[in-house]
């Protein structure tokens, strides 16, 4: 009788303890969201795209040559401007011609945005210069990428992910760096 | 962080299976996979060449993130056992 008591009194204080995980987890899903939320940083300019190509071509490239410059050219010349916050949220989903180019362009961008290295500053500073930037670049990726078919164009674009993401894991000690490429699935769902 | 890595490379591989990407790129045949639309100017040579190097990329950090999750790249080589025979013959009992 006694064991039973106990027994009982065991499972109503398990059951108290998995709903306070459930919404201890709840909580930090959503600071960690909200934390993805303040780092990402929207770029409305052409000019800061460009920015972001050319540190692409200059800085990842040569150790990464997948793309044709001239040919990746041709193609940014054409959708870089549906990249921009304004234009791409129109877009459905990487299914559509847009949403291919989309994907390719801005998976491109993040790598060349978080390539780049803020020389001008003297203090040590956590995230790379253009992190939120970056990261905007990989959830509009995650976004479009939600719904595809299968091209040549999203093929790369996830491999390009895939590396930016093994780069993100590279930069050990960086809690916050980590915890928000975690949860970007989560926003994607959003 | 390499979990999220894998995850893409996997959707990478499954994207490359169903293009058959290699069997097109043993063929030096790329048609399937190019749009003449979203590459204006380019060539087929062009894009079978990004196709090649995409493969090959993806072998390499396939490795590298396989290494790191401390598992085997190939599947092949993952120590799986081979499914048992199985004793499917109809009986009757009398």
């Amino acid at each position: 009788m006694a064991l039973s008591t106990i027994r009982s009194h065991d499972d109503a204080s398990d059951d108290i303890t998995e709903e306070s995980v459930i919404q201890t987890e709840e909580a930090n899903n959503n600071d960690l969201i909200q934390s993805v939320r303040q780092q990402a940083k929207q770029c409305f300019k052409i000019a800061q795209l460009n920015e972001y190509m050319k540190a692409y071509f200059a800085n990842v490239h040569p150790l990464l040559p997948i793309l044709h410059k001239e040919a990746f050219l041709r193609l940014y010349k054409l959708y870089a401007l549906k990249a921009l916050p304004t234009e791409w949220p129109q877009i459905t989903d990487g299914s559509s011609r847009d949403g291919r180019a989309v994907s390719l362009i801005a998976s491109v961008l993040a790598l060349g945005a978080l390539s780049l290295v803020e020389t001008r500053t003297t203090e040590k500073v956590k995230n790379p210069a253009h992190f939120g930037e970056a990261l905007e670049f990989y959830s509009i990726c995650l976004k479009l990428l939600s719904y595809t078919h299968d091209t040549l164009e999203t093929m790369m674009a996830y491999l390009l992910m895939g590396i930016f993401a093994i780069q993100t894991a590279d930069m050990k000690g960086n809690s916050r760096f980590y915890f928000c490429l975690q949860c970007l699935q989560k926003l994607s769902a959003d | 962080m390499f979990a999220e890595a894998f995850r893409r490379l996997n959707q990478f591989q499954t994207q490359a299976v169903a293009l058959n990407l290699r069997q097109a790129l043993n063929k030096r045949n790329p048609e399937e996979f190019y749009d003449q639309d979203l590459w204006p100017g380019v060539t087929q040579l062009v894009v079978s060449e990004m196709a090649k190097r995409s493969w090959s990329m993806f072998r390499v950090y396939l490795s590298n993130v396989a290494m790191e999750l401390g598992r085997r790249s190939n599947f092949y080589e993952m120590d799986i056992p081979s499914p048992k025979l199985v004793d499917d013959e109809v009986r009757y009992i009398d």
